[in-house]
């Protein structure tokens, strides 16, 4: 079944230099995001510390408004691999 | 690649750029790429039309999506004011553009990269009774976020803008309301755009994310505990079913959430998963639906498993 998609013509030279332009701003987009996420690891350590008493003591949300409290045994530890702190992907 | 993650973004720092592109002129229109599929073209931009701007009737060879963030734009003989939703499907010919004092507009376009084509009349193939117009502030109800189950924690509410039947994907505004928070740690099968209009969110993550704050998610990265200190209105939209999977591992990988989800489905849905899973049935195109037999030409079904540029041949499998 045929689409107007499907009838796209092939782009101008024009438009392969607008995306040609845009991809580039956009890879430096993401690289700067990423080295500002990456900066801010400290502070997010101290996010995850507060995050992890809180599921300990008031729980984590399980589905909607239901919480349950996670015993000690349950806690996660951070793995050691190299992609432990990536947020961005 | 498709769309790279893109968040945070606050695009408020960024300047616009005119927009040259053939039918986008004359001057007048400008906008910022929030994010961009670097290899179809589909993006979603924030446009700005100047006071005067006006635009012939035409359409696009893509689906578009425009919410208004602020203004006003004639279209035709509708006024679309702040919070204004419209779905254009690819071939509608859209009415007049005409904007008097100027206007700031989301701008999504789902299938490929910007397109004007002037016309009064539909393409042949236009599937025109998908248009969709709408306001959203005025015009949709707030309903509970357990809309979507299981929940967000009461306080974040969803005014539902666009379904697709095909893909679940949904378009809509969310809010968060003052001293918003949620404890737990949330991913998704699909890719997840945000625009926070007002306000300003939390996440354990990403940090703040401001007024003019933006991202683009694929799918099945972590994100929250969530808060949301004085509250947040936004626009949101996702590409495909979105299904909350909540936990309390801060330092899983897309990977990690990936074979969760799949390690779900073979509990909950057993007999699916083992068809799915056995020799012959991995369809690169999908499985044959009796309801909906042309589903593999609908070009959301194609963009979400990457078929773009190779329509698609109809191949004869034995299944039982």
């Amino acid at each position: 079944m045929k689409r107007v998609q499907d009838e796209k013509p092939e782009r101008s030279k024009e438009v392969k230099a607008w995306m040609d332009e845009e991809i580039d701003a956009q890879q430096a987009r993401y690289d700067a995001i990423s080295a500002e996420m990456e900066g801010i690891q400290e502070k997010r350590n101290g996010w995850i510390a507060r995050f992890l008493e809180i599921i300990q003591t008031k729980g984590y949300n399980t589905n909607g408004d239901m919480r349950r409290a996670i015993t000690k045994d349950e806690v996660p530890e951070r793995p050691d691999r190299p992609d432990a702190d990536k947020v961005v992907w | 690649m498709a769309r790279p993650h893109i968040e945070p973004f606050v695009e408020l720092n960024e300047s616009y750029k005119n927009f040259t592109l053939p039918g986008f002129t004359p001057s007048g229109s400008h906008f910022k790429v929030l994010s961009l599929d670097t290899d179809v073209g589909a993006c979603t931009l924030k446009m700005r039309f100047d006071g005067g701007y006006t635009r012939k009737p035409g359409m696009s060879y893509s689906d578009v999506e425009i919410f208004v963030l602020n203004g006003m734009m004639k279209v035709g003989d509708q006024f679309c004011g702040e919070g204004h939703y419209l779905f254009v499907p690819a071939g509608y010919a859209m009415g007049a553009l005409e904007v008097p004092q100027g206007c700031e507009l989301l701008v999504m376009y789902n299938d490929s990269e910007p397109s004007f084509l002037e016309s009064d009349t539909h393409h042949p193939l236009c599937l025109k009774e998908g248009y969709v117009t709408v306001n959203g502030y005025e015009d949709a109800p707030w309903a509970p976020g357990n809309l979507v189950n299981p929940s967000v924690a009461a306080g974040c509410m969803i005014k539902v803008l666009r379904y697709d039947v095909l893909t679940e994907a949904i378009s809509f505004l969310y809010c968060m309301t003052p001293q918003f928070m949620q404890d737990n740690i949330s991913y998704h099968d699909c890719a997840e755009e945000s625009y926070h209009i007002w306000g300003e969110s939390w996440m354990l993550q990403f940090g703040e994310l401001p007024t003019g704050g933006y991202f683009w998610r694929p799918p099945y990265i972590n994100h929250g505990s969530f808060r949301s200190k004085l509250g947040t209105i936004a626009f949101g939209r996702t590409d495909s079913k979105l299904h909350n999977y909540f936990h309390f591992n801060p330092w899983s990988n897309p990977d990690e959430n990936k074979l969760r989800a799949a390690a779900q489905m073979y509990r909950q849905r057993p007999q699916l998963y083992q068809w799915a899973a056995s020799d012959g049935h991995n369809h690169p195109h999908g499985p044959h639906d009796f309801e909906n037999p042309h589903y593999h030409d609908d070009p959301q079904v194609k963009h979400i498993h990457g078929q773009h540029d190779h329509p698609h041949h109809h191949h004869h499998h034995d299944h039982d």
